[in-house]
């Protein structure tokens, strides 16, 4: 029997009031009732911290004094942050790794990405094999790579020296140790690139080249002329997404060389792990949070605003 | 109807009804719960008589605090799981509940020090690391065992056969003691006996001796894939450890009575430069070890000496040890000096102290006496060495497990690092500075005198 709900919830609304009530509260507001639960999450779980931590940063608060309250001293913290010789030193090697990775990362995505572009059959085998290093736990990652750089027993080395070559102290020497990271780093995300990458190709209208190809256009050309172009949004967005995901890198350097050798691997995340829940200075923690934040906020701005990786045509 | 009324008058004239009967169990129980304290305060007083009699209020397993529950928090090593398997032996004897709780030492330290700093009194039970004893008595977060220890059955505490200097060490900051101590550790020198008796060699007693063996076996046996010697280098915790052995037989330390760094004295740069030179006739993979990779490499056999804490005796005379039946243990060398050795073995260890915040302090010292009693060493000797020195010299236990005479000297001659709140940050900076200088990125002078900078700011700031 199809009733109008009006006249259905008027004729109850008598005899159970509260209840239907909220009935018809739920059904009038649906956007906040399914959103509802995420802003709770958010606000609790992310603008709540964000917000705490920011004011933190702009006060003094012995954390280990049992009777301890906050005292305001304004940019006391952000000073530090730019005279402090291992902080600098830390974004130095921050940033060397950020640009040996992500430019890694790229490469070598886009050129799984033509290759899966290319495949035919078994198509859901390989994609599926090429997510595993992203899907695996970072941790574990950091654990299994740190077994295979050690200099006397690990793989890498073991192969090495079954080819003849000498094997390195990949961990233990400050020439090797922020490569063997980078070499973890590129293994566990380099499918993230390939996926978006694999994607955008996917899209690609086949109309142009087929077009050049009938022009006489060889592989190279079209590859320089028609797909890198189309592809620069992509691009740009991987770009993006990879340099604030490694910024943030924290699991593997833990893991694989504790900020060592002397500090050579210590990036920025680790030193304000280290001030934050080692040391227990967690104003300065979130004067070092928020002052790569601004780093971060103007490097995207900066590439996304250059037009570096806007699409031409 | 009727029969039902002939029934219970029936009763009535025969003896209680079974209505009856519960009436006055009821009313009964009501009556002693009512008045149950009263009695009880008549049932401790007997209890109280009979303490009287011994003199203690601890230590016996009264069952004065029955129905309480005490947390525990414990770093996760093998003598908090071997507790944790007795634990319901306590609760039986006495009738407190405790739920022990084992954590990762980093998982520990946010987990104890989120609760002590809150004052939340989740924690009952903390397990103080020696080097946090600074921050966590100097900061009020435990209570004092003075009073305890006065009300304890002395046969069962026997607070004097603890080693003095571990208990200066892990549970005493300025004169008060903190808790008594439940896990210890202190740095020796394993060594192969095969090795050695191959080519001849005694175990090293000074760092010169140990330099001259280590390069002799490397030269000798780096071919068949054993190397000199093998030890925890990589940028850390153990690697200070590690150097404090070599830096404080030499006569020098952080920073002297008046808080002023000393890391540019000649013990400081002449102990990093020692362990430098070691470095040829290590393994290859040294600098990066820490903690389990260097016991697995000595346990693999590819190494004939090894650095290392006494509590990895265990694993180098376990079953699955390629090296059982072909180890010793015995004191790090030291220095010489008028004849005799100066050693300084880096011990450290860990103290089972009571929250000030706590509602459950007595009981939770009741558990800490009997955790750390003469007879539990001797039950918890499998799981590592105790603090106490009938455990550590029982003849007994020395045949069983080889660690305990080596240990027992490493306590005898110890030092411990400095426990004072601002260490953490220290010590990583130290480690920062060490690692620089074995790994060649800057000279020993150059790098120290940076940590030594780095180190006056700290302590004063």
């Amino acid at each position: 029997m199809a009733v109008p709900i009006g006249t259905l919830t008027n004729s109850v609304v008598r005899r159970r009031d509260p209840l239907s009530r909220l009935r018809k509260w739920l059904h009038s507001n649906p956007a906040t009732v399914m959103l509802g639960p995420a802003i709770v999450v958010l606000l609790v779980f992310t603008i709540f911290p964000s917000i705490y931590s920011l004011a933190l940063s702009f006060q003094d608060w012995n954390m280990q004094a049992r009777n301890s309250h906050w005292v305001f001293q304004g940019l006391k913290y952000y000073q530090r942050v730019l005279t402090d010789p291992r902080a600098l030193q830390a974004f130095c090697v921050t940033g060397i790794f950020i640009t040996g990775s992500v430019l890694s990362e790229i490469v070598f995505g886009l050129l799984i990405a033509l290759l899966l572009d290319q495949q035919r059959r078994g198509t859901g085998i390989t994609r599926t094999a090429i997510l595993l290093p992203m899907m695996t736990t970072p941790v574990v990652v950091g654990l299994i790579w740190r077994l295979m750089f050690n200099a006397d027993i690990g793989w890498i080395n073991f192969v090495l020296r079954a080819l003849h070559l000498p094997g390195l102290d990949w961990l233990g020497s400050p020439h090797t140790a922020l490569l063997s990271i980078g070499i973890a780093d590129v293994w566990e995300w380099t499918p993230f690139v390939a996926i978006i990458l694999l994607a955008a190709l996917k899209a690609m209208p086949m109309e142009p080249t087929e077009a050049a190809r009938v022009d006489g256009a060889g592989p190279f050309q079209i590859f320089r002329l028609l797909v890198l172009p189309y592809l620069r949004p992509a691009i740009g967005v991987c770009v993006l997404l990879r340099v604030i995901d490694s910024v943030k890198s924290f699991d593997l350097f833990y893991v694989l060389t504790g900020g060592g050798p002397g500090t050579a691997t210590e990036v920025i995340g680790l030193y304000t792990y280290k001030q934050g829940f080692n040391f227990f200075k967690l104003n300065y923690a979130a004067a070092l949070s928020y002052s790569t934040l601004i780093l971060v906020v103007i490097f995207a701005n900066i590439a996304i605003f250059s037009g570096l990786f806007r699409q031409t045509r | 109807m009727n029969d039902e009324k002939r029934q219970s008058q029936s009763n009535a004239d025969n003896g209680l009804s079974r209505r009856d009967l519960i009436k006055r169990a009821v009313a009964a129980g009501i009556s002693i719960g009512a008045f149950g304290p009263s009695l009880a305060r008549f049932g401790i007083g007997t209890a109280k008589a009979a303490e009287a009699s011994s003199g203690a209020k601890f230590g016996n397993l009264a069952k004065s605090w029955s129905g309480k529950t005490l947390n525990v928090s414990l770093v996760a090593e093998a003598r908090s799981d071997g507790i944790k398997q007795l634990a319901h032996e306590f609760t039986e004897k006495t009738g407190v509940n405790v739920n022990i709780n084992i954590y990762p030492y980093p998982t520990l330290q946010e987990r104890q020090f989120t609760a002590v700093n809150q004052r939340t009194g989740n924690i009952d039970i903390v397990h103080v690391d020696c080097v946090w004893m600074g921050q966590y008595a100097g900061q009020g977060w435990l209570h004092p065992v003075t009073d305890y220890v006065k009300d304890t059955d002395p046969a069962v505490l026997s607070v004097d056969d603890f080693i003095p200097r571990v208990m200066d060490e892990q549970c005493r900051w300025d004169g008060t003691l903190y808790g008594l101590p439940f896990i210890t550790a202190g740095f020796t020198l394993y060594y192969r006996t095969d090795i050695f008796d191959k080519y001849g060699l005694k175990p090293p007693q000074t760092w010169d001796e140990l330099l001259q063996v280590a390069k002799t076996i490397h030269e000798k046996e780096s071919a068949n894939g054993v190397a000199g010697l093998t030890m925890m280098a990589k940028r850390g915790v153990q690697l200070v450890c590690t150097h404090l052995n070599v830096f404080g037989s030499m006569g020098g330390y952080y920073y002297d009575k008046d808080k002023k760094p000393t890391m540019t004295s000649d013990a400081a740069i002449k102990s990093i430069e020692y362990l430098r030179s070691l470095l040829p006739y290590c393994n290859q993979g040294t600098l990066a070890q820490d903690y389990d990779e260097a016991a697995a490499t000595f346990k693999q056999g590819r190494a004939a000496m090894n650095l290392q804490w006494q509590n990895a005796a265990p694993q180098f005379v376990g079953e699955n040890s390629q090296v059982k039946g072909k180890v010793a243990i015995t004191a790090v060398p030291g220095v010489s000096e008028n004849g005799t050795i100066k050693r300084t073995a880096t011990i450290g260890g860990w103290d089972m102290g009571i929250v000030e915040d706590s509602k459950n302090k007595e009981a939770a010292w009741e558990f800490i006496v009997w955790a750390t009693t003469k007879d539990m060493e001797k039950r918890l000797a499998k799981f590592g060495t105790g603090a106490r020195e009938s455990t550590l010299s029982d003849p007994q236990l020395s045949k069983t497990y080889i660690e305990y005479p080596a240990t027992y000297a490493a306590f005898k001659d110890s030092i411990g690092r400095p426990r004072i709140p601002q260490w953490v940050e220290m010590s990583d900076v130290l480690a920062a500075g060490l690692s620089n200088i074995m790994t060649d990125q800057n000279k020993a002078k150059d790098a120290l005198a940076d940590v030594n900078e780095k180190f006056a700011q700290t302590l004063q700031g």
